[in-house]
């Protein structure tokens, strides 16, 4: 089977467990006028068999030291969800983590089969989440449910002025959050634009004028996510 | 202490090395050449390790002596040293070097004056031709000339780079040592260079007497209450030691700056790479004795590591010092004098000695925690780091005894030997491999100069591709094997200079011979080295190759015809070339024949023998000579164009390997390691943004954990692990800042930077050098993934 990627490499504790080989896949179905990777926004990244992945991955064994493994994500991992599934299917052995936004159907087949699942939660909003990024709340709500009862998940919010960090979206995050069973914890990414030369590079307009985000703002985050029990991390 | 508090002993050692890099001049070794010359007739009728002995005399007994007025300590490096080393030399090129092949070149590293008058120079110039030594050197470069000229290979007597056992002369004293070499018995030729051992320990005995004197002569002289007292402290250890034993640290620091000294003046000009060895384990039980605490141990050491300077640019290169390790058992043995070494070095930031630690599996966290200002300190000196547990595998199986493992140190840049015992000729011989493919590929051809220096080899272009691997290794041999002719020719010829003083502290006393004889072992362990360069283009090359044979048959001349135009109208072709599988990237078939290459030229230089019948041993390294030798060879079917660097050490060409981090260890892991005796060298260039830690200690178990457990400690690491590495912390673009802006960046004028194993002041290279120290940062062969 073919699977489509357009970024590998090592990293360490940072998407997952451990030092992990991270598979950037190919493909997104939103369109996130931030997004730090807009290289792998279309599928038009490397293509290998899954055969040529599962040799590589067993090849890295090494690598996967205190209690590292493989993490897929994107662009969007889960559109090429029947090649995940295959890879993680023949490596029963491997530790392997999923980070996805969460709005695809076959998100959950797949976060099923991972001990580590991430989530990029970007907007409780749903009128602003499906215009800025085209994310259907209600996919991704109901994902997040879903996998939450039999798994951990770890939910990352990239917080970015005029967006998602007024006070509304914040109740709103709460109210999500509070809603759930408690098996998760949050991390907030304050806005970067590690990918603003990407989008340049690629003839592509960066359209986020002024997304970065007060300190005095991310503190609020964190102590009202405290107030109601929601626990907040930082990898 | 009696002498002063830490604080000020700290401000005089930084006082005497502004003093020291003041220097602009060094004439010291050209005294010691005239001297030698002036009393030929006087000992012309000695054997010739007596006649040596007795010069060495005569050398403490004239040489000019000084005590600077910072000093705590007596005794200098800089009457062994010339201005000549080339790399720290901003006129350095890299199209005109040729080597230190001619020992005479050294008279134009001497500046003309009134003193030294060109008709002074050129009189010990046209005598030091005519020397038996210079005579027969010069034969065996004359007749290997059409090699060395294009570098297929290259050959030299290696002068320094052992690591002498100071220890029995410290802790037992001089007189000692001579009253054992009384006590021996032997043939003639043993009695005769013992005889030559004694006179050489006197010698040491004069010059300790001569700075005892001119102590006390300046200390009636000064005014300064504070300068007495310390030249008083320095005529009461030298009343002492070393002709008697250490008892304070003072003493044996003091005993061992002026055996250390004697022993370079017996070799100068230039014994480059004289190495320290365990300088905690040295020094501890001295620190213990009197529970000396951490600071002013500290201090004591600094006047140590600042003798370690030679004028204007430390002109005493690769001069290694090691700290930490594990003894034979396993035990760690870092010590509190460890803990103070790394205090000196942070506080010092010198380009010498050049630092390196011993690592182990139950190396203590505190060694990594107070290694982490090192590594991200900017612009601070950082230490090469060496595994125990891999060094120890790969020594017992050449034949090192289980006692003396705990002794391996690093001569020079990365050549394990054993201290005290083992005279290695590490940088002997210098093997091609670019070169070697090159002339395979042409039928013998220079693509450079066009020369025929290879065998003819008729044979259409695809006979000659499908049979590159067997071409290229007969080649091989045939080429080593002229190499180690040659390299031993270095070495017969070297031998008529013999070293007594330096066999005293190799195991000379006990064997009776002379640590350089031709015939007779004069040290435990014997060998001599070959630094293999180009691995991996061969590999890369072999492997492209077989892709276009198995792609595009029909283009194999065209191949031979690019790499004879420099790929000059077959871009297209060399883009093709430069797409197949490269080492480095965790790729099965590239990093498999890479394992093939290293292997099988380790066993072909393995199998050569030197000038006393043991192996030359195998070491993967190129001291910026990738660079040197790159230069002299052709466009390779990897798709390396001519005269461009070759790899360095056991690394992947610079830009081929782009994967990451991970997928490089992954490769480098795979290599043979137990073969590499001679020692290995990889350098990874990281960017300080993947480490997370607050602190300098927190980022220093984070380095452990991201880039020194999986190379060195991988519990799934098949075989011998990696056993050497150096890193320089930093980025492409923060260098080329430093560069542009060194009085933002360095203001102080010192920006350390390590280039294989030794320390430079960045801002003192050549720009060729800068060049290749920014390129080899490779940034894509060590990146992790951030999105």
């Amino acid at each position: 089977m073919k699977i489509y990627i357009f970024e590998k490499g090592f990293n360490y504790s940072q998407d997952g467990p451990g030092n992990r080989l991270i598979y950037h896949l190919s493909g997104c179905n939103m369109f996130c006028p931030w997004c730090s990777n807009p290289e792998g926004m279309t599928k038009s990244g490397i293509e290998y068999e899954t055969d040529e992945i599962i040799r590589e991955i067993r090849s890295s064994v090494p690598m996967f030291f205190d209690g590292g493994g493989v993490t897929f994500t994107g662009g969007e991992c889960t559109l090429q969800s029947k090649a995940i599934c295959e890879i993680i299917d023949a490596l029963p052995e491997i530790d392997f983590c999923i980070e996805s936004n969460a709005d695809t159907f076959d998100f959950l087949s797949v976060a099923q089969k991972c001990n580590t699942v991430i989530v990029d939660f970007k907007s409780p909003d749903m009128d602003k989440l499906l215009s800025v990024t085209g994310g259907n709340i209600i996919t991704i709500e109901n994902n997040i449910r879903q996998i939450e009862k039999s798994k951990y998940i770890h939910i990352r919010i990239p917080l970015i002025h005029n967006f998602n960090d007024d006070e509304l979206s914040l109740d709103r995050f709460i109210d999500f959050f509070t809603s759930l069973n408690g098996n998760f914890d949050v991390e907030l990414l304050p806005y970067h634009e590690y990918g603003k030369e990407k989008w340049l590079n690629l003839v592509k307009e960066y359209t986020v004028k002024d997304g970065f985000v007060k300190k005095e703002t991310i503190k609020k985050f964190v102590n009202k996510f405290n107030e109601n029990s929601i626990k907040v991390i930082k990898t | 202490m009696k002498i002063g508090n830490h604080e000020h002993l700290t401000n005089l050692a930084k006082e005497l090395f502004k003093e020291e890099r003041s220097l602009k001049k060094l004439d010291g070794w050209f005294r010691i050449k005239e001297y030698r010359s002036e009393t030929e007739e006087q000992f012309k009728n000695l054997p010739p390790v007596e006649k040596a002995g007795q010069q060495l005399k005569i050398i403490a007994e004239r040489l000019p002596l000084s005590i600077s007025k910072y000093a705590v300590f007596a005794g200098t490096q800089r009457d062994a040293f010339a201005r000549s080393y080339a790399l720290i030399n901003p006129a350095f090129r890299v199209e005109t070097f040729s080597g230190y092949c001619d020992p005479t070149a050294v008279y134009n590293d001497i500046d003309i004056d009134d003193e030294f008058t060109a008709a002074r120079i050129e009189k010990m110039r046209a005598y030091d031709k005519e020397t038996p030594f210079v005579r027969e050197l010069s034969k065996v470069y004359d007749k290997y000339t059409e090699y060395t000229d294009e570098v297929a290979f290259f050959i030299e007597q290696v002068t320094g780079h052992v690591i002498p056992d100071m220890r029995p002369a410290i802790k037992y004293g001089v007189k000692h040592l001579i009253e054992e070499l009384d006590k021996k018995e032997g043939n003639d030729k043993q009695n005769s260079h013992r005889k030559g051992m004694k006179y050489a320990l006197e010698a040491v005995l004069i010059l300790a007497e001569r700075y005892r004197a001119l102590s006390l002569e300046n200390a009636e002289k000064t005014d300064d209450a504070d300068e007495k007292c310390r030249l008083m402290n320095i005529a009461e250890a030298l009343a002492k030691v070393p002709a008697s034993g250490a008892e304070t640290l003072f003493e044996a620091i003091q005993s061992f700056i002026l055996l250390w000294q004697i022993m370079c003046l017996e070799q100068a000009p230039n014994p480059f790479a004289f190495s320290v060895g365990n300088a905690d384990r040295i020094f501890e039980p001295y620190r213990a004795k009197e529970n000396l605490s951490r600071e002013d141990t500290a201090a004591l050491l600094k006047h140590l590591l600042v003798f370690y300077n030679v004028a204007d640019r430390s002109w005493a290169i690769s001069q290694n010092l090691i700290i930490g390790g594990k003894d034979e058992n396993g035990n760690d043995l870092t010590n509190e004098t460890s803990f103070a070494l790394f205090d000196a070095y942070y506080d010092m930031n010198m380009p010498q000695p050049i630092l390196s630690v011993k690592l182990h599996k139950n190396t203590p966290d505190s060694v990594y925690e107070a290694m982490g200002r090192f590594f991200f300190t900017p612009g601070c000196l950082t230490p090469s780091l060496f595994n125990d547990d891999a060094m120890f595998d790969v020594l017992t199986k050449n034949g090192v005894k289980k006692e003396d493992l705990a002794d391996y140190s690093i001569a020079g840049c990365q050549e394990p030997l054993i201290m005290g015992k083992d005279s290695g000729n590490t940088t002997n011989s210098w093997f091609n491999l670019g070169k070697i493919l090159e002339l395979t590929l042409t039928g013998g051809y220079s693509e450079i100069t066009g020369k025929k220096i290879g065998d003819t080899d008729e044979s259409s272009a695809i006979e000659k591709l499908q049979n590159i691997r067997e071409k290229f290794y007969a080649n091989a041999e045939k080429y080593a094997t002229l190499m180690t002719d040659a390299a031993n020719g270095c070495s017969k010829a070297l031998s008529l200079l013999p070293v007594p003083f330096l066999s005293a502290v190799m195991g000379g006393i006990e064997t009776g011979y002379d640590a350089r004889d031709i015939e007779n072992q004069g040290t435990p362990y014997n060998g001599s080295g070959c630094l293999i360069h180009g691995t991996s283009v061969v590999a890369d090359s072999f492997v492209a190759i077989d892709c276009l044979l198995k792609d595009r048959p029909e283009d194999a001349e065209k191949l031979i015809e690019a790499i004879k135009n420099n790929f000059e109208g077959y871009e297209e072709l060399r883009d093709y070339l430069l797409s197949c599988p490269k080492f480095g990237n965790n790729n099965e078939i590239a990093d498999k024949e890479a394992v093939e290459v290293t292997s099988k030229i380790a066993d072909i230089v393995a199998s050569k023998k030197n000038y006393l019948g043991n192996p030359f041993r195998p070491d993967f390294s190129t001291p910026s000579t990738h660079l040197l030798y790159g230069y002299w060879v052709g466009a390779l079917p990897d798709g390396r164009k001519s005269r461009e660097m070759l790899n360095y050490g056991i690394d992947p060409l610079h830009g081929d390997a782009n994967q990451g981090l991970g997928f490089r260890t992954l490769s480098q892991m795979k290599l043979p390691y137990d073969k590499m005796c001679g020692g290995c060298a990889s350098h990874l260039g990281v960017d300080p943004k993947y480490f997370k830690g607050e602190t300098y200690e927190a980022k220093g178990l984070e380095f452990r954990t991201k880039i020194v457990n999986p190379l060195f400690f991988n519990p799934l690491q098949q075989g011998i692990s990696p056993f050497y590495m150096y890193l320089n912390i930093t980025t492409p673009e923060m260098l080329r800042k430093v560069l542009d802006n060194p009085k933002k960046y360095a203001p102080s004028g010192v920006y350390i930077m390590r280039i294989h194993g030794t320390f430079v002041n960045f801002l003192d290279l050549s720009p060729a050098i800068q060049q290749d120290i920014i390129t080899r940062l490779d940034p894509k062969s060590t990146g992790g993934i951030e999105c």
